[in-house]
């Protein structure tokens, strides 16, 4: 049985790994990675994982879509899950479809933070603030749990979850969802949310 | 126990020259292996050779002088049926070539001249006259004469059983379904399976083998929704006068020795590149991965790798590579290993 959880530790050898698959087949590769992945790499959590998501790739300084993985980069995941024991799906593209389409935060990429895993592999992880963006409508779109936890260790300041929940408002802007949005960050202890 | 390139090579050297040593070729090896028990498949190892020995062309030329002087027990078309892939095919091709060239009752094996490309050095050492055999099949080999030291295969040798049922029912299917039924341990064989053993299309299998059902030289039966086919050994080993407890097992040549040429190959190839542990434990895996069904028939389990993970699979490869040099050159006693 494959192992569906990513610990800190095994997230950086992952990519290192990944890194050296590309290599060995002359490919070079620029993720976009957001959630617990990019959390952990730049410290700001200390968990495990189930995936890697990858919102996008970056080509030639834009963002891209990720969905479905390019072939070399596919089989080089593939390769690393069968080296490591993981899921096939442990390099997750599956939030690029929506995330890219629905449009990111303002300044996204402006705030990546970009780490290097061997010459064929960079990796882009999102900001703090972009990650609270994501969290919080995460949150609202399903629900509690691991998102709440990571908002909470990210220490989102009240400012900051109003920016997040306003940027929230332009992918949905149904009522219910502006009224379930107030209802969280209500939860998360911001009152005056004029959203 | 690490694995040593070197070592294995050797075992290689001593199990090939030991097998070509009982079916003829000149040879000082005496040691036993493991297979000394088994039958030997001419064509299986013909073609294992072919790809291996260029390493030591001593051996590759007492092969190919061997191939000269028992040719006519040689099948062609089994020998391309086991090939895989063209260079094999051509390999197989400039084989024949020369042996054709130089015995003139195999003289239509040199007439095929297949256009080639630039030649492809076959081993490292210097070529100063290329063989012309060699050349018209695209590959860069020093011109060899017959060393004229083989002699003709001992069809009394147990292990050279395939060549006796060739003698008796011609180069073909037949003889190669004999071969598999009278050394297999299993009396229910279904045509898929002695069809893989025989090295012949399924059809021509199929048909040899309704014809000698209705000849009773073998039985039929049923095996689930499948025909399957066996042969009373006792009376067909007394036809041939050996004991039933002295008939050679049969080996899946065919899948031992693919996997272990393409293990060979592999650190031939993972010699000439530079890659770290990670890398190298990886591609490892993959191959191993690729072979499980040919180490299968070998005899060799994989073991379960969940906690082998990057750079630590290396130590499992060295275990299966181990494994397998074992099965086929380890001295050996009791029932054979790799009859399935």
């Amino acid at each position: 049985m494959p192992d569906s959880q990513l610990t800190p530790e095994r997230i950086d050898e992952l990519l290192k790994a990944l890194g050296e698959q590309l290599m060995a087949v002359g490919a070079r590769v620029e993720l976009v990675v957001i959630g617990g992945t990019a959390l952990v790499a730049l410290g700001l959590i200390k968990r495990s994982t189930a995936d890697v998501d990858v919102v996008a790739l970056m080509e030639s300084g834009t963002l891209a879509g990720a969905d479905p993985l390019p072939e070399l980069l596919a089989e080089a995941s593939r390769r690393v899950a069968a080296d490591f024991d993981l899921l096939e799906s442990w390099l997750n593209a599956e939030p690029s479809t929506d995330l890219l389409r629905l449009g990111l935060p303002e300044g996204f990429e402006a705030r990546l933070i970009a780490t290097r895993y061997g010459p064929a592999l960079r990796v882009h992880f999102a900001s703090r603030l972009d990650q609270i963006h994501l969290k919080l409508y995460a949150m609202v779109d399903r629900g509690l749990g691991k998102h709440e936890q990571d908002i909470r260790a990210l220490a989102a300041t009240s400012a900051e979850l109003l920016q997040a929940a306003r940027w929230a408002r332009t992918l949905v802007p149904s009522e219910p969802f502006r009224v379930e949005l107030i209802e969280v960050l209500r939860y998360l202890g911001v009152s005056d949310a004029s959203i | 126990m690490p694995l040593s390139r070197h070592a294995l090579d050797e075992r290689v050297s001593i199990f090939l020259w030991h097998q070509w040593g009982m079916l003829g070729v000149s040879s000082t090896e005496s040691t036993g292996t493991t297979r000394d028990r088994n039958v030997i498949d001419p064509e299986a190892l013909l073609l294992f050779t072919l790809l291996i020995a260029p390493r030591e062309p001593r051996l590759f030329g007492e092969v190919l002088d061997w191939l000269r002087v028992n040719g006519r027990l040689m099948s062609v078309s089994r020998l391309r049926n086991l090939t895989r892939g063209d260079r094999e095919r051509r390999l197989v091709g400039a084989a024949l070539a020369w042996a054709g060239m130089h015995n003139p009752r195999l003289q239509l094996w040199a007439a095929r001249s297949p256009t080639a490309g630039d030649p492809e050095p076959l081993s490292e050492i210097y070529v100063q006259q290329p063989d012309p055999a060699f050349a018209a099949w695209g590959f860069l080999w020093p011109t060899t004469t017959p060393s004229n030291k083989s002699g003709e295969v001992d069809p009394s040798r147990r292990e050279a059983l395939a060549f006796r049922l060739r003698l008796l029912f011609g180069v073909g299917a037949r003889a190669e379904i004999f071969r598999f039924l009278l050394t297999t341990s299993s009396r229910e064989r279904t045509t898929s399976e002695i069809a893989h053993a025989a090295g012949f299309g399924r059809r021509n299998v199929a048909d040899a083998l309704e014809e000698l059902v209705d000849a009773g030289a073998i039985d039929a039966g049923p095996r689930g929704r499948a025909r399957t086919y066996g042969l009373d050994r006792e009376r067909w080993a007394g036809f041939l006068g050996i004991e039933t407890g002295e008939l050679p097992p049969h080996a899946d040549w065919r899948r031992s020795l693919r996997a272990l040429g393409r293990v060979v190959v592999w650190f031939d190839e993972d010699d000439s590149v530079e890659r770290s542990p990670y890398l190298r434990a990886s591609d490892a895996r993959q191959l191993v991965e690729d072979l499980t069904d040919d180490l299968a028939a070998a005899g060799v389990t994989v073991p379960h790798t969940s906690d082998a993970h990057g750079a630590d699979y290396w130590e499992v490869f060295e275990r299966v590579v181990n494994e397998l040099a074992d099965r086929l050159t380890a001295p050996h006693h009791g029932s054979s290993p790799f009859d399935q």
